[in-house]
Order: C-alpha cells, then sequence, then structure tokens
C-alpha cells in the first residue's frame, strides 16, 4: 500500500474522529436513556 | 491460476455479456492461468493506491451515502434533545437552536431529506438494474439480492478465522456481511420512517389500522423510534470501526465512499469474483497484474511462458 500524503491523512483522521464523536453520542444516549428523566 | 466452477461461470458470463471477441478472451484467459492459486499471495504483492484502484461505486451511490450519513447523524443529535427535552442536559442542546420548537422543525425536516435519500436509493437500484437489463449486461450475482452462496461463504469465513482454512471464500461485488449490514440498516430505516410518520400523522395511521390496535400502535411507535434510533446508532458506528477504519489494510480510512474506488488488495482478497470481472472489463488492469506477476516472478508455472519453482 502505497503512503497517504498530508491532506490524505487530514481527511482520514477527521472521519476518524467524526466516527469517534458518533459513538460517543451513542454512549451518552445509552447513558440518558438508561437514567430516563421521565421515570 | 485454476478457476473454481462458480469463479469460471462469473467469468464466463462477463465475458459473453461484455461480447469480448477471440483475441481478447485468449488474453484474459492467459491472465487469468498466469495468476497464482495462493490468492493471499496475489493480494499481498499487489501495489494498491490507498485512495482506490478499481471502480466500486457510481456517483449515485456515493452521493445517497453522503445524503444518509449527514441526515441520520443530524437527526440522532437532534432527536435526543427533543425526546428528553425536560432533561437539564437537554435545554442547552436546544436552546442553541432556538429551543426545542425550532429543534422539531429541524429534526423533521431533515427527516424528509432522509426520505428522499431513500427515495433516491430505491430508483437507483431498481433503474439500474434495469438499464443494464436491457443491455443484457445484468449479472443478479453482481447486486445486493442474497443467494445460498452467501451462507456458503459465512460458513468458509468463520473457518478461515477460526484457523482452518488457507484462504478466505472467493466472495462476489457485495459479501454475505455486507448483505446483512445493508437490510438491517433498510429494515432500521423503514422503523424510523414508519414510526416517525406515525407522531406527525396520526389520523392517517388510526384511519390506516383497525380502532382495537391504534392505541397500541401509537405506543409501540413511541417505544420504537428511540429505541431502534440508539440501535442504529450504536450498530452503524462499530460496523464503521472496525470495517472502514481499523480491519487490517484498511487504517486510517476506506476511501471508497469518496473515491467510488476500491483498493486492488481489499478487492483481491474481499472480492475476488468482482475482481475477475475487473480483468474482464478492464485491459489496463490485465496489464498492472502482469507486470506485477512478472517483476516479482510470481507467474503460475501452468501458465504459458510460467516458470517453474
Amino acid at each position: 500500500m502505497q503512503p497517504l500524503t498530508r491532506w490524505q491523512k487530514v481527511i482520514a483522521y477527521a472521519a476518524l474522529a467524526v466516527v469517534g464523536l458518533w459513538t460517543a453520542w451513542g454512549l451518552f444516549a445509552i447513558w440518558v436513556m438508561w437514567f430516563d428523566p421521565h421515570r | 491460476m485454476k478457476l473454481s466452477a462458480e469463479a469460471r461461470d462469473v467469468v464466463e458470463t462477463c465475458m459473453r455479456q461484455r461480447r469480448i471477441g477471440d483475441k481478447e478472451r485468449a488474453e484474459i484467459e492467459a491472465v487469468i492461468a498466469a495468476l497464482p492459486q495462493d490468492r493471499v499471495l496475489l493480494a499481498k504483492n499487489v501495489v494498491s493506491n490507498p485512495v482506490g484502484d478499481l471502480p466500486r461505486y457510481s456517483i449515485h451511490i456515493r452521493l445517497q451515502h453522503m445524503l444518509t450519513f449527514t441526515t441520520f447523524l443530524t437527526l440522532a443529535f437532534t432527536g435526543l434533545p427533543i425526546h428528553f427535552f425536560e432533561a437539564v442536559w437537554a435545554e442547552p442542546f436546544n436552546s442553541v437552536l432556538g429551543g426545542v420548537g425550532i429543534t422539531r422543525i429541524v429534526h423533521r425536516t431533515i427527516a424528509v431529506l432522509m426520505v428522499l435519500s431513500m427515495v433516491y436509493h430505491l430508483m437507483t437500484i431498481t433503474l439500474g438494474p434495469w438499464a443494464q437489463w436491457r443491455a443484457g449486461r445484468l449479472d443478479w450475482r453482481r447486486t445486493m439480492l442474497p443467494n445460498w452462496k452467501d451462507l456458503r461463504d459465512l460458513r468458509a469465513d468463520v473457518r478461515y478465522f477460526a484457523g482452518r482454512g488457507d484462504m478466505r471464500p472467493e466472495m462476489d461485488k457485495f459479501n454475505y456481511k455486507q448483505k446483512i449490514h445493508y437490510f438491517a440498516a433498510a429494515f432500521g430505516n423503514l422503523v424510523m420512517v414508519v414510526s416517525g410518520t406515525s407522531f406527525l400523522f396520526p389520523e392517517f395511521w388510526n384511519w390506516l389500522l383497525p380502532a382495537a390496535i391504534a392505541s397500541e400502535w401509537q405506543e409501540l411507535m413511541r417505544l420504537s423510534h428511540p429505541h431502534e434510533a440508539l440501535l442504529a446508532l450504536l450498530v452503524i458506528a462499530f460496523w464503521h470501526w472496525y470495517n472502514v477504519h481499523l480491519a487490517p489494510g484498511r487504517f486510517p480510512m476506506q476511501w471508497t465512499f469518496l473515491t467510488g474506488r476500491i483498493t486492488r488488495e481489499h478487492q483481491i482478497e474481499e472480492h475476488f469474483l468482482e475482481y475477475l470481472r475487473n480483468l474482464v472489463e478492464l485491459p489496463e488492469e490485465r496489464r498492472a497484474v502482469i507486470d506485477m506477476l512478472e517483476s516479482r516472478e510470481l507467474v503460475a508455472e501452468a501458465a504459458p511462458g510460467g516458470k517453474r519453482r
């Protein structure tokens, strides 16, 4: 596999960060649903 | 390489549909004969551009993926503060947009966009194969439709990962795992659209359903909308973690969703039958693989001009 250029690395790691934030939001949602404030 | 019966059928179908002449057919057969029998050896030795070498997704599919992930993530980020609008943490989220009333409008507007993206996708997956069928180039094995081979591939892949096989199965353009995820996402989408419309248009659903189950239906939809959303959010996040970012050969990211192209290494490892079609359809790929095999002295010994080891 050929190495990535600098800009390709920026795009790839930014996508990785989006999936990280997305997972964090999912875990936060589990926490919220577990302690459902409507109950 | 001596092809399996399934691989031979894929190659013959592709050559027939592309109306390949005798001269080109001989060239394709020579390239296939020159491939080493060991597909792992082949995948490890090809030179791959990380942003992709071989065509996989059209611009329509890439646009639909972009529409789906932007609408899906926006819906997830706005949906939670709407569902728990009384919670202390939800207030700042709603305030940023101008209050829960505005968050609801944003959520519903984006939901309409997601439904339109779904319609766009349905049009692509029906009109695309229809055009291919009209041109005499449709091979159903190249689509998302499940078949018995997927079950055999699943079994063979589990055996491989358990250390009881030398090579992964010869999988098609979409493998069993991708088909499971695709239909799971399609089902999830349907649940979200049906439950979402039951909040927006309760009269319609009351009119449509028998009176005995109409009230239970609304209750069921109120439970399923947030829970299906959470399930989809996490399942699809972890699917991306492994298959797009962290699987060997993919880190830091697989580029297919942007460039529409897949790396040669990935195509050979996970979609070998599609790679054979690439050899039939792309003369430049035949030249590239022959150059690689000759430079690394990997031409199969059975091939004309092949070296005996």
